[in-house]
């Protein structure tokens, strides 16, 4: 493995919180808000449809928290003078940048294994197997659309915005965008809002797949599209302030 | 043809908007000599500094390290650093940072790399290396920061006022390290505002302050004798536009 891609792994891992809210929480979530609401629901039916819901709804929650928390650090890793003291190494800056987007793809996929695994073995989501795997597949390669938005801000904010940019981004993305509850749940005004939410067609692409289908058209535009803006954002940005800068 | 210099510095001005902070600037360092950039702050020694190793971009000149230019010296570990605002990543230990640079210093080299155990004692940061970055005292921070700078065995050590945060212990010891390193035929190039230090360990002070000249001609004979008074304190510039006769001025 490349060395620098290893030693990036490791600082995450080591990060609790990190693992705490990528991977516990949602998986927590997965477990109460299928007790809460699956139990009202009268028939088996119901209750197996809510309970996918709810899954795919915490895989693409933890998913986004883990790509985006994992590629944000960039603006830490600036403030500190650590990328200034890489780039007087041998390390190219290239590396450094790709190094980080492969974090956080990598990263985004231990939340939505450990989701799914609860949501199989704890709420008994029952799912063919191929089905399994495309829904893991279809919500992996989503994320690359919140590794683009997390390096974007984690570029283009410094150390104290960003860590608030994290927070604030996380929980709009998923109360906005109906990964807490159902979009239908909104008021109509906010039902507007949560379609032009990434976080939302993120959702949708899951549930097209969990439901046995194909994930539908309109989800794999709208997030090829958000990926494509948020790097290209995400890349003129960098441009423009060189990793090495230290303010400013 | 003789081999390039470690260091050649030509006609290098940079400016940060409107002001002007390096103003053609030129400097040749020999391979193995020990000089330091002498000069008050704000006179252009880090910004130097920073042009050496491709950090920013000069508005004129150019900057040759061992006949390549910054970012090719840099990325064929040419260079080990110490910058004034480096840093160490958060999550890792001491040991690993150390290891992750010299590792990219070997494959750049494709030759060997400081032994550990001799950096160690070289840095002076024994029993540090299992030490997470997080627990490091100041002082120890900037001694991690000189093995970073050392563990590639690079050619040119490059030092942006690399005591400011020492005692005057760790000072001496820093000093004894680099007569030593000097010793090895490493080519050391260090900013200091401290006349004593660059006095007593430089074979070479290049004075460094704006308008007066940068490399006086006193300056640039190896072991120079005190220059007068007047060119190496660092008094208060005169106001802008007075005599800057000489070629290489700096701020």
């Amino acid at each position: 493995m490349n060395p620098l891609l290893a030693f990036q792994l490791r600082r995450v891992a080591r990060n609790k919180q990190f693992v705490f809210f990528t991977v516990l929480l949602p998986a927590l979530f997965t477990i109460f808000l299928t007790r809460i609401i699956g139990g009202q629901m009268p028939g088996m039916a119901e209750r197996q449809e809510i309970s996918a819901s709810i899954m795919v709804s915490m895989m693409a929650y933890g998913a986004i928290g883990a790509s985006l928390g994992a590629t944000i650090r960039i603006s830490f890793d600036r403030a500190s003078g650590w990328l200034r003291q890489l780039r007087v190494t041998p390390v190219p800056q290239t590396q450094v940048f790709a190094v980080d987007v492969v974090v956080g793809v990598l990263l985004a996929l231990p939340s939505l294994l450990v989701v799914a695994f609860v949501g199989r073995v704890v709420n008994g989501v029952q799912l063919p197997a191929g089905t399994w795997l495309a829904l893991l597949a279809v919500l992996w390669a989503g994320s690359a659309a919140f590794v683009a938005l997390g390096l974007l801000v984690g570029l283009a904010l410094d150390e104290k915005a960003a860590g608030g940019a994290i927070g604030i981004l996380g929980v709009v993305l998923a109360a906005l965008g109906g990964l807490w509850w159902p979009v239908e749940m909104l008021p109509e005004a906010m039902r507007g809002l949560a379609y032009t939410l990434p976080s939302y067609w993120y959702a949708e692409l899951g549930r097209g797949v969990a439901t046995g289908g194909w994930p539908a058209a309109g989800a794999v535009l709208a997030m090829a599209g958000f990926t494509a803006a948020f790097g290209f954002v995400a890349v003129s940005v960098a441009r423009k302030r060189p990793l090495h800068a230290v303010a400013g | 043809m003789p081999p390039a210099p470690a260091l050649d510095i030509r006609g290098l001005t940079v400016r940060y908007g409107d002001a002007v902070a390096v103003d053609s600037l030129d400097l040749t360092i020999p391979r193995g000599q020990t000089v330091a950039l002498l000069g008050p702050n704000g006179a252009g020694k880090s910004t130097t500094v920073n042009a050496v190793l491709g950090l920013l971009d000069p508005a004129a000149g150019e900057v040759r390290v061992l006949g390549r230019t910054p970012r090719d010296a840099v990325r064929a570990g040419s260079i080990g650093a110490m910058l004034q605002h480096g840093g160490l990543p958060t999550e890792t230990r001491v040991g690993e940072v150390l290891h992750l640079v010299r590792r990219s210093f070997g494959r750049a080299a494709g030759e060997g790399t400081w032994p550990l155990g001799d950096l160690v004692a070289t840095a002076g940061i024994d029993g540090l290396l299992d030490r997470p970055v997080e627990a490091l005292s100041g002082g120890q921070r900037q001694r991690v920061l000189l093995a970073l700078a050392l563990v590639g065995a690079p050619p040119l050590l490059l030092l942006d006022e690399p005591t400011s945060a020492m005692d005057v212990e760790a000072r001496r010891a820093f000093w004894t390290t680099m007569r030593g390193l000097a010793g090895r035929g490493h080519t050391v190039v260090f900013a200091t505002h401290h006349l004593d230090e660059a006095d007593a360990v430089a074979d070479r002070v290049v004075v460094v302050s704006w308008p007066v000249a940068a490399s006086s001609p006193t300056a640039r004979r190896p072991r120079s004798r005190p220059a007068p008074a007047g060119a190496r304190s660092p008094s208060p510039p005169p106001p802008r536009g007075g005599s800057t006769t000489s070629p290489g001025s700096a701020r």
